[in-house]
């Protein structure tokens, strides 16, 4: 299990990359965070709506309702601008983190 | 079917208060979340419940409220708040998890105002009640008397047991005898109380008095802050005037001057020597409300130790360290008894016809405002009780109201000690705000009570909210919490977990809740009707004892002291100056009589004045009564027209009896005949004793008993003697009490009273001028103060019962609309209804009614001394309490009745 801290300030860059492609709702969200860590990465949903509804208001996702027939209707967070850029960010500063890492002791983040 | 996705949420984030579209989107979004785990549930192959369970128990309600509550809060409101989580990994933060209690609490009780506003009302009214009686208490009874080791001090009575006189005064000669003889004191010391004209540069002001052997300030064992206690000098007959002065009148009459010691002042016109003043909050008399401000030193000839006849002395010793009141007890019999056998003078103190009293002080002073101060304190612990009912009651609807709650919290795994611990803080909220208010309402009402009643009660002035009564407070407030918060846990029973889970709803709580709230009511009702019944007695008796004929008429009267200095006023000028003053005041616009006697205060306020007195032909026997009256008083002629006495047989005195060489009469009252004269007494002899020579009076009139010494007391035996016939023959007696008849309002006269006074003499002042009215409501300041606390105190009673069958009756009606929905559809009219609610109203009172009635027989027997010719089973109080509190109840039944009757079957049957 990872520690605590560094879960907690990659959460943020976990979701903006998992809605970089396209607009994914919340519960879909922790699946693949999920799934994808191999169950490594577990969120709480409890965390997650509220982080989602403070990033939103950041102005790096936007939500939307979307309506199907026959279906509760969802809300879809999509990407912004403004978190594209916040992930870039993200993406160079733990990329430089984990290089350090490397150099030092001897870690491949693969 | 799928679970109510939405509704579970939102029950859960309700205490948040979000705005309502942003609940709204919020609700739906976990709603969704959690509809996506069940589905994945069940897609997994769990059943249905095993899948509902799974995506409940998934989900952290606490954690998501905090972050939520973060998150959407405006920035500046947030206030940090540690994770729950976090707290419960960490196992060590207590406080911060407290904290967090709190918070939960205090959030959950400002979304509910309206239930906190009653409890924390209901809760102030119980502690601010018991605080301001455990003051009361604590300063009365409690307390220590201010004075050094004030365990070893005894209060020393004489007692005439054949003349019913228990707890009498001490003659001077007697009071030698003692203190040169007896050896268990370590000081003993007299003294007599007194008012004084005092002047230190100017004008004389009244100041009350005391005159002491200086070995009575040893005793008390407090010491002069300036000067010195007297000398031994200024004891002996012909000393040097001296006084010590209180450090009141040191501020007000030299303004605190620091060279106050050896300054002339003069008392009663005569030169003085101030030697001391006492410290601040000196209290004398003990257990005195109004302190003593000058003080002379008794100049006893013990050669010539005076008349043993004269009882006038009250004593207090201290004990050496190592006797006990029981030895100085024993050692005081063996005197006597020692003194009898010498039989050295007439009147000795002796075993059986006038032996000596003691009592440990702290007893003798606050002994008689024991019980009743005691009554108080068990009737507010009554209306604590009440109180805490009544808010368990409250507590007890909303735990039902919260049982999804605490189920999907104990579901969670939330403990049953974090649970307690949650009713706990929320009750611990409430009692402190309760107590807050109550300490207010205690601080208003201790000063309402010494405002309408200042001498209810000894020592008023050592009452007042210290930390020893905050301490009883909290721990009343401790007690309380206990008392009303466990009340929702005994609902948290672990067989209901799953059935609540299940989505039980408001209206199904089961029968052993209904069961406990009925209880609480019941309880409460019992307990007021204890209090009624208590507060009911004590006011008939109260009505009783103004309903007492007094034998005068205290209405349209003022009465006054006026102490007459005896240099100034030797034999013959004080019957001038008496007979002067009341042709001015008589005079006066508006006076219709004046009238002066020589009783130092008016009944019914006046001390008993005994003295022995020769009957003609009255043939003293064994068992029979001693030749003496209870009150002897002198008056001027229209005493009777002034007081409004009234004439029994014969006649008042008259004009001819004022002549040079009239007959010697005299007027008794209808005690003073009864006890000695089998027939008429007019026509019949007696001698007064006022010199060697015997002075025969012939009874001429017989008039109403007077209350002389107070209301529930009886009259005793009283006679009048004329001042122009009694003054040139008594030694001089210089305090005269006047009483002016007015045709109207009498304290409108108070002025042109006054300045008669001054008119004749400016340098006399005018002591306790009050309507006559006021000194008869003074000497019921304590059977009104008990009646008016009382009184108080079971008007909250009634009102906290009435809420709480109220609030029972009408949530009983909301749980029972879809039955009385099916009924009414089955045919059942309105007034079937109304029925069925009231009856079952009336069973909860009547079985709180009755259990009352057997507290209240049992437990009024304790007030059978405070109440004024009065059986405390008295039926028509306990009438009037059962009829009260019968239609107290019936109302507080029929409001919730006729809602029951205004039930719509359509809607209560839809009513799910």
């Amino acid at each position: 299990m990872l520690d605590k801290e560094v879960k907690r300030g990659s959460t943020e860059m976990l979701i903006l990359a998992l809605v970089e492609d396209r607009p994914r709702h919340g519960y879909e969200i922790a699946k693949l965070i999920e799934e994808r860590s191999d169950g490594v990465l577990q969120f709480h949903p409890a965390s997650l709506y509220p982080l989602l509804y403070r990033m939103e208001k950041r102005g790096l996702i936007k939500g939307a309702w979307i309506e199907k027939a026959g279906q509760r209707r969802r809300r879809f967070y999509k990407l912004m601008p403004e978190g594209r850029k916040v992930l870039n960010e993200q993406r160079q500063t733990w990329s430089d983190f984990f290089a350090a890492l490397d150099r030092v002791a001897k870690i491949n983040p693969a | 079917m799928n679970p109510n996705w939405n509704r579970i949420v939102r029950e859960h984030l309700a205490m948040l208060r979000l705005p309502p579209e942003r609940e709204i989107e919020i609700v739906e979004e976990q709603a969704l979340h959690l509809e996506a785990a069940y589905e994945d549930a069940l897609a997994a192959g769990l059943s249905e419940a095993e899948a509902e369970a799974r995506a409940v128990q998934g989900y952290d309600w606490r954690l998501l409220e905090c972050e939520l509550s973060r998150a959407e809060r405006p920035f500046t409101t947030r206030a940090w708040r540690p994770s729950p989580e976090l707290i419960e990994q960490r196992g060590g933060m207590r406080m911060e998890s407290f904290i967090q209690d709190l918070r939960f609490g205090a959030r959950r009780l400002v979304k509910n105002p309206g239930f906190t506003l009653i409890a924390v009302i209901t809760l102030a009214l119980g502690i601010g009640a018991n605080t301001a009686i455990f003051s009361v208490v604590n300063g009365v009874l409690l307390r220590p008397l201010p004075y050094k080791e004030p365990n070893r001090l005894v209060r020393v009575y004489s007692e005439f047991p054949t003349m019913n006189l228990r707890k009498f005064w001490i003659s001077p000669p007697e009071f030698l005898d003692i203190q040169r003889e007896a050896k268990s004191w370590e000081s003993i010391g007299a003294w007599s109380a007194g008012v004084v004209n005092f002047s230190a540069t100017g004008e004389p002001i009244p100041a009350t008095s005391t005159r002491v052997t200086r070995s009575l300030i040893d005793a008390l064992g407090v010491q002069p802050m300036l000067g010195r206690n007297f000398t031994p000098e200024e004891e002996k007959p012909n000393g040097p005037n001296a006084t010590i002065i209180s450090h009141g009148l040191w501020q007000r009459a030299f303004g605190g001057q620091a060279n106050i010691v050896g300054q002339q002042a003069r008392v009663n016109a005569a030169p003085c020597t101030v030697v001391g003043v006492l410290p601040p909050g000196y209290v004398f008399p003990p257990g005195g409300n109004t302190p003593v401000d000058v003080w002379i030193p008794f100049q006893f000839d013990a050669a010539n130790s005076g008349n043993r006849l004269g009882h006038f002395l009250n004593v207090i010793g201290r004990l050496k360290p190592s006797v006990t009141i029981e030895q100085a007890r024993a050692e005081m019999d063996a005197l006597e008894a020692g003194w009898k056998s010498e039989n050295r003078a007439p009147h000795l103190l002796n075993p059986q016809d006038h032996p000596v009293l003691m009592f440990p002080l702290h007893e003798d002073v606050v002994g008689a405002a024991r019980r009743a101060v005691l009554t108080l304190l068990g009737a507010v612990a009554f209306v604590l009780l009440i109180a805490c009912a009544n808010v368990a009651s409250l507590l007890l609807a909303r735990a039902e109201a919260r049982h999804r709650e605490f189920a999907v919290r104990l579901a969670l795994g939330a403990g049953r000690g974090r649970m307690l611990r949650q009713f706990l803080t929320e009750g611990f909220i409430l009692v402190v705000l309760g107590a807050v208010c109550g300490v207010g309402l205690a601080q208003l009402g201790l000063k309402t009570i010494m405002a309408v009643a200042p001498d209810s009660v000894p020592r008023t002035g050592e009452i007042k909210l210290d930390l020893a009564v905050l301490a009883f407070t909290l721990g009343i407030s401790i007690l309380a919490v206990f008392i009303f918060a466990l009340a929702p846990m005994a609902q948290l029973r672990e067989g209901n977990l799953a059935y609540w889970l299940h989505g039980a709803s408001l209206r199904t709580t089961g029968a052993g809740s209904q069961m406990l709230r009925k209880g609480l009511v019941i309880t409460e009702i019992a307990l007021a009707v204890v209090l009624l019944a208590g507060s009911g007695l004590m006011l008939r008796a109260f009505w009783k004892l103004r309903q007492v004929d007094l034998g005068f008429d205290p209405s349209n009267a003022l009465s006054f002291t006026v102490l007459l200095p005896p240099r100034a006023y030797p034999v013959p000028e004080h019957l001038r100056f008496s007979q002067r003053l009341l042709e001015k005041l008589s005079a006066l616009p508006g006076v219709k009589a004046a009238a002066m006697s020589i009783a130092s205060e008016l009944p019914p306020l006046r001390p008993i004045l005994t003295r022995d007195i020769q009957i003609e032909g009255f043939q003293p026997t064994p068992n029979g009564p001693a030749q003496n009256v209870d009150y002897w008083n002198t008056v001027s002629a229209d005493y009777f027209k002034t007081l409004g006495i009234r004439l029994v047989e014969g006649r008042f005195f008259e004009p001819a009896d004022q002549g040079e060489n009239a007959q010697r009469v005299a007027v008794i009252n209808q005690a003073m005949a009864r006890r000695f004269w089998q027939g008429n007494p007019i026509g019949q002899r007696v001698n007064p004793q006022i010199s060697r020579d015997p002075n025969w009076f012939t009874i001429v009139g017989v008039v109403e008993d007077v209350k002389n010494i107070g209301v529930d007391k009886p009259a005793g035996t009283e006679l009048y003697l004329l001042d122009r016939q009694i003054f040139p023959l008594s030694r001089v007696i210089f305090r005269h009490g006047y009483v002016v008849r007015t045709a109207g309002d009498p304290s409108l006269s108070a002025a042109a009273v006054r300045a008669a006074v001054r008119e004749l003499d400016p340098a006399l002042p005018v002591f306790g001028m009050q309507p006559m009215s006021d000194t008869v409501a003074d000497s019921l300041a304590r059977p009104r103060f008990l009646s008016i606390l009382l009184g108080a105190f079971s008007a909250i009673a009634l009102a906290l019962a009435a809420v709480g069958i109220y609030g029972v009756m009408a949530y009983s009606v909301s749980q029972r609309t879809q039955e009385i929905g099916v009924r009414m559809a089955l045919g059942a009219r309105s007034s079937d209804v109304m029925k069925m609610v009231l009856s079952q109203g009336t069973k909860v009172a009547g079985i709180g009614i009755s259990i009352g009635l057997l507290g209240a027989f049992a437990l009024t027997r304790v007030m059978s001394t405070l109440l004024f010719e009065m059986s405390v089973t008295d039926p028509v109080t306990f009438a009037a309490v059962v009829a009260l509190l019968a239609v107290v109840t019936l109302l507080a039944c029929y409001i919730p009745a006729r809602r029951a009757t205004k039930v719509d079957p359509l809607t209560a049957l839809r009513h799910e």
